[in-house]
């Protein structure tokens, strides 16, 4: 159990900035995720932390101890790795007592240890399994048991999930954060999953090109993107540029394409008059509505694609842009039709264009 | 064509292939018991007298197979720290010339072993008085390097470097990571490779035969030797005796290594 700071942390290959400047505190207990697309850094930050990858700049620092000089043998941090990275030749219990073993634990010790752990993982009697005799969600209960067993100030956990089919996912999900919780140990998450990231852990780090772009709660970070970058790949795919009309209030009035929308935004005093904006909305938050509710505007069904619990729609002929709705349960619509949709003012926000 | 007649085919030339293969091994374990100078077919009874013939022979046979198994183990234990340490590096770490490297360490493979000798006797002999075992000794390490690079280089080719980093991360030093999690998942490569060095200088005679001094002479040079002036079973007895033991080597390594990690991976 620890608490970890990361002080400007930068780390180049060459001239490619991997990590860039850096700055992250984690709690003592937290659960942290790094959230990011492929190349963002996430990976790299992780591996820095881990001490497989020296020569960086900055500053690592658990229980305020300075890492940077501390090979990875000796940093005693547990480290899931993607690929789960158990030993072939070993069976699962001396895949778990291997780190115990490197303590130099007496051997009676070590059986209580690896017995408890796989309690913990539920994988009791499954001792004598080498890994190529086990599924892949049960490769990664031994692989997160040999990381916790050695009760390590850190866990670093690199795309837990990645690996697994829907459902076994959500399982292994629920399993992770039980296990964490009831541990307490600070954990580090490194996924490019939004839904993961908000699920597990207690704070995201939204990150891309080796920067930090948000950091928050999950739910200020799924519901109020910092900027457009972090509101796509929140899964705001609708970003619709207009004007601002006038600030008042809580209120924000815009323009765009011509059509009139209110805006719940708390910091309207960042707004004037003129400004050029870009409005942004999740498809499921738009919904279908009669023509006179708050901003109900009217279109044409552009397309429509079932998914299942959803259908997706494409609407024109509202805005400039074509604007996604995910609609529960859609009947009736066929291309070309017209259909009424509103976007309710709670759930829109919106971004200042930078370039004007 | 139907399956079972398929199946049939291919019984057939499986055993052709072992018929092909067991047959030279097979005369010349029945030629090592011919009772006569000149081997015959079918054998006209049985003598163990060419057996005898190895050790009173004036060919001194025993110190050709002593030398031989001398330069053989170790050539091939030099060249297993060597060549293990040359694969790792050049699989662990991409760099700029790494293929040539490679190619390096596996070029005596591709020199005719007669130019080679030719060339390394030449130095030796510039060099002026070298001991005859350092000679071939320092001539077999060079030709065996491949075999060991090559084999331990293909089991690298797939190997998994996370593990390392996971040992690491369990509180492993680099000393004990090597031991307990590469070295083990890396021994079939560099067993195989041992073998096939240690047979390779073992039976070694083109180098040998320009190398070796009148002190030191390796086995299969006593074999061509002896051979220049007799053509009697003796050297079939040899043969058997080195057939039984190649067996006794791979019973042994199966029984402590296990060949059926040939197979796994």
């Amino acid at each position: 159990m620890a608490s970890l700071v990361l002080k400007n942390l930068t780390k180049k290959f060459g001239n490619f900035t991997a990590v860039d400047n850096i700055n992250l505190e984690v709690n003592n207990g937290e659960m942290v995720a790094l959230l990011g697309g492929s190349g963002c850094g996430k990976t790299t930050t992780l591996r820095m932390i881990a001490g497989f990858t020296d020569q960086y700049e900055g500053s690592i620092q658990v229980d305020g101890r300075e890492m940077n000089h501390i090979p990875a043998y000796k940093r005693n941090m547990g480290v899931f790795f993607q690929n789960y990275a158990l030993f072939p030749h070993m069976n699962t219990f001396d895949n778990i007592a291997f780190g115990l073993k490197m303590q130099k634990l007496p051997k009676g010790i070590i059986k209580e240890k690896v017995q408890n752990i796989l309690e913990l993982v539920k994988m009791t009697g499954m001792e004598k399994r080498h890994p190529r005799e086990l599924s892949g969600g049960q490769q990664q209960r031994v692989a997160l048991a040999r990381a916790l067993v050695t009760e390590p100030t850190v866990l670093l956990l690199d795309e837990p999930l990645s690996n697994l089919d829907a459902k076994l996912r959500v399982e292994m999900q629920l399993e992770i954060k039980r296990i964490q919780r009831e541990l307490g140990i600070t954990t580090i998450i490194v996924t490019h999953d939004q839904e993961e990231a908000v699920s597990l852990a207690d704070r995201v780090v939204v990150m891309n090109a080796g920067e930090i772009l948000q950091v928050g709660k999950p739910r200020e970070v799924f519901d109020r993107p910092a900027n457009m970058f972090v509101a796509d790949f929140m899964g705001f795919s609708n970003f619709i540029s207009g004007k601002v009309k006038n600030a008042d209030g809580s209120m924000v009035r815009v323009i765009c394409s011509e059509k009139e929308l209110i805006i719940n935004e708390m910091n309207s005093a960042g707004f004037t008059p003129g400004d050029s904006i870009t409005m942004s909305i999740r498809p499921e938050n738009i919904v279908l509505a009669d023509k006179n509710s708050e901003n109900a505007l009217t279109g044409t069904v552009k397309s429509v694609t079932y998914k299942g619990t959803i259908t997706r729609v494409e609407i024109n002929d509202i805005f400039a842009e074509t604007v996604f709705v995910n609609i529960h349960d859609y009947e009736g619509y066929e291309v070309g039709d017209e259909i009424t949709v509103a976007f309710p003012s709670q759930k829109l926000i919106i971004y200042k264009n930078l370039l004007n | 064509m139907s399956d079972n007649r398929i199946g049939w085919l291919s019984k057939i030339i499986t055993i052709f292939v072992f018929m092909f293969l067991l047959a030279p091994l097979v005369v010349i374990i029945l030629a090592s018991f011919s009772p006569t100078p000149l081997v015959v077919f079918p054998p006209k009874g049985f003598s163990l007298k060419w057996y005898g013939n190895i050790f009173t022979s004036s060919t001194n046979f025993s110190s050709g197979f002593i030398n031989s198994i001398e330069v053989a183990v170790i050539a091939t234990a030099i060249d297993v720290l060597l060549g293990v340490t040359a694969a790792l590096s050049v699989s662990r770490y991409q760099f700029k010339g790494r293929e040539l490297l490679i190619s390096f360490f596996t070029s005596p493979m591709y020199v005719p072993s007669i130019a080679f000798a030719f060339v390394l006797l030449q130095v030796f002999s510039q060099i002026g008085s070298f001991p005859g075992m350092l000679k071939i000794l320092l001539g077999h390490m060079i030709i065996i390097m491949p075999y060991i690079v090559r084999n331990t280089l293909s089991v690298l080719s797939g190997f998994d470097w996370t593990l390392e980093d996971a040992a690491a991360s369990l509180g492993a030093s680099p000393v004990k990571t090597f031991s307990k999690v590469t070295l083990p998942l890396i021994k079939p490569g560099v067993v195989a490779g041992a073998m096939l060095s240690f047979l390779y200088s073992f039976d070694e005679a083109v180098l040998s035969s320009l190398l070796s001094s009148p002190k030191f002479v390796t086995l299969p040079i006593r074999i061509m030797n002896y051979m220049e002036f007799s053509f009697d079973p003796t050297l079939a007895a040899i043969s058997t005796v080195l057939i039984l033991m190649s067996l006794l080597l791979i019973i042994l390594l199966e029984k402590f290594i296990g060949l059926d990690m040939f197979l796994s991976n």
